[in-house]
């Protein structure tokens, strides 16, 4: 599931930890205007456009734990095909490496591929294909 | 016609001797013979003498008769009888006797009732004497007890002016002592009131340095709200830097995806990268360290400013005190001003007292002595009334003595009867 060289961004919502392929990441932006999108559900805040690019914005602390954005403060845009989602997550953290992994955990989870064990404690490595799989079925 | 005793015997033996003269011849002249004749004469001369004689001496032997019996019933002691002598035509001293003895026992009968009466009176006035001498015996033995009493008294009282005068004494040293405490307190007062004085400068210039202070409080809280008003922009400008860190890190992340992106081409700007998200890291967590030491510094500074709100309102409130403690001082001063005064009016009046006092002790001896002069007095009183009681008894002796002997005259003189009109006098 995570192979040597892979690279990882960790970030903060609703207080857990979780991680994002570097490679599922096209972008980390601040907050940009927001356009509601008409009949969306409640967690899909509205769009954005990221430096040209259009883009959902998936209220992350509430899709995972229905529980309003709190202090969001940025967007990881996600890297898709012709449409693209940005994440609102509370805190960006660093970027681990491989390296920094010493254990790797299997969780049951569809929005989940597994559970990374860090020096400094443990980070969620998100399933952009689930999540989006998820929010497609939540329409 | 009064012819004494021997008179009439002269005149009788006249007449016998001219009886025996004559009556020869008036014989003869009868006509008898000689020796009858001669009897005859005799005869008539003898009869004449016996006639005469009887007649002359049974006036006489009668009135000495009578003198005699009355003598005798005086000297018996009967006084009730009084000579009835005839009248006679030719009174002698027979008369004149039975007089005289009616004379001397009417004079008796006088001096017996006079006797009797005053006998009577003494008896009574002794009685009286008796009475008024035992009267007098009992109230000079009450003017003794009360002597006794006063006697008593006038001791107690010479020994309570003596008693007096050590505690008239002792109060003279007493007032003594409250004078001289009362020129001390009169020199603490003074002294308080420098003090009070030394208070109020020093309140006063208490509240001159406060105001002073208060002063560089409120400079010094003005100054706070400066450096409060600095730290503030210091805040800000760490949230800045927080915010150009927290940017510099989401561009040194972008950085990093854009080096991952560039594969081989990006390992060192993926280094680079990290590098500078580790300064902007750092510069975040210095900044929140900035932020959280402002904070703090503002707590503090909430505090420090509470703290010269609360200094500033004690301040004044120590400033309303020390001004009411600098009028509390001078009414201090005034107050023991007035005590000194009043101190020193004690002290005056003491030294007045001490006087008084002293003049108070000079009279409690003299009355001492003059009490101790009473006693003694009294005493000599005393002692001379016990002589009067004396006296007393003696003359009740006396007294009883002459009711006896007044007694005894009345026993001897009712020895003498006399006629109950002529005693006058009745118990």
């Amino acid at each position: 599931m995570t192979e040597s060289g892979r690279r990882y961004m960790l970030f903060r919502v609703c207080g857990r930890r979780f991680a994002l392929d570097v490679n599922e990441v096209a972008e980390i932006s601040e907050l940009l205007p927001e356009y509601p999108i008409p009949n969306a559900p409640a967690c899909l805040r509205g769009v954005v456009n990221i430096h040209g690019r259009v883009a959902a914005v998936l209220d992350l602390p509430r899709f995972l734990g229905d529980v309003p954005a709190g202090a969001c403060r940025s967007l990881v845009l996600i890297n898709g095909g012709g449409s693209a989602l940005a994440l609102l997550v509370e805190q960006m953290e660093r970027m681990i490496g491989s390296a920094d992994i010493t254990a790797i955990r299997q969780v049951e989870d569809n929005l989940a591929l597994a559970e990374l064990v860090l020096a400094d404690g443990s980070a969620t490595l998100l399933d952009i294909e689930g999540l989006l799989s998820s929010l497609e079925k939540s329409f | 016609m009064y012819i004494p005793i021997g008179y009439k015997f002269i005149l009788g033996i006249l007449l016998v001797v001219a009886a025996v003269a004559f009556s020869p011849d008036m014989v003869i002249a009868l006509g008898y013979s000689r020796e009858m004749t001669s009897i005859l004469a005799y005869a008539i001369a003898l009869t004449t003498g016996l006639i005469l004689g009887w007649f002359l001496s049974r006036r006489l032997s009668r009135n000495i008769g009578m003198i005699t019996d009355s003598v005798e019933a005086i000297s018996e002691g009967d006084l009730t009888r009084e000579i009835e002598a005839r009248s006679m035509r030719f009174p002698d001293e027979t008369t004149e006797m039975a007089a005289s003895i009616n004379l001397m026992t009417e004079s008796l009968r006088q001096l017996v009732s006079q006797i009797r009466t005053a006998s009577g009176q003494v008896s009574d006035a002794v009685n009286t004497l008796s009475s008024s001498t035992l009267e007098m015996n009992a109230t000079t033995e009450e003017v003794a007890k009360a002597l006794e009493q006063i006697s008593h008294g006038a001791e107690n009282q010479a020994e309570m002016a003596g008693r007096s005068s050590v505690l008239i004494h002792e109060l003279a040293v007493s007032v003594e002592l409250v004078a001289k405490r009362a020129k001390e307190s009169a020199q603490s007062a003074r002294d308080t009131t420098s003090t009070a004085q030394q208070g109020t400068d020093l309140a006063r210039q208490t509240m001159e340095l406060m105001k002073e202070f208060l002063e560089t409080v409120e400079y010094t809280g003005q100054q706070f709200a400066e450096l409060n008003g600095k730290l503030q922009k210091v805040g800000k400008i760490a949230d800045l830097i927080v915010e150009i860190a927290r940017q510099t890190n989401m561009l040194a992340l972008n950085a990093s995806i854009e080096a991952v992106r560039a594969g081989e081409y990006g390992k060192g700007f993926a280094v680079v990268a990290e590098e500078v998200r580790k300064l902007a890291d750092g510069t975040s967590s210095s900044a929140a360290e900035i932020l959280d030491l402002v904070s703090l510094i503002k707590e503090d500074s909430v505090r420090v400013r509470d703290t010269f709100a609360s200094s500033s309102r004690q301040i004044n409130e120590g400033k309303k005190k020390l001004s009411s403690t600098a009028v509390a001082f001078q009414t201090i001063v005034h107050t023991v001003m007035e005590t000194e005064r009043k101190a020193e009016s004690i002290a005056d009046l003491s030294s007045m007292q001490i006087d008084s006092t002293q003049k108070v002790v000079k009279a409690i001896d003299e009355i001492s002595k003059v009490a101790e002069d009473n006693a003694a007095a009294t005493e000599e009183v005393s002692a001379a009334t016990e002589e009067q009681s004396a006296a007393m008894q003696e003359m009740a002796i006396a007294s009883r003595e002459l009711a006896i002997l007044a007694s005894e005259l009345l026993k001897t003189v009712e020895r003498f009867r006399v006629p109950e009109e002529q005693f006058a006098y009745h118990d």
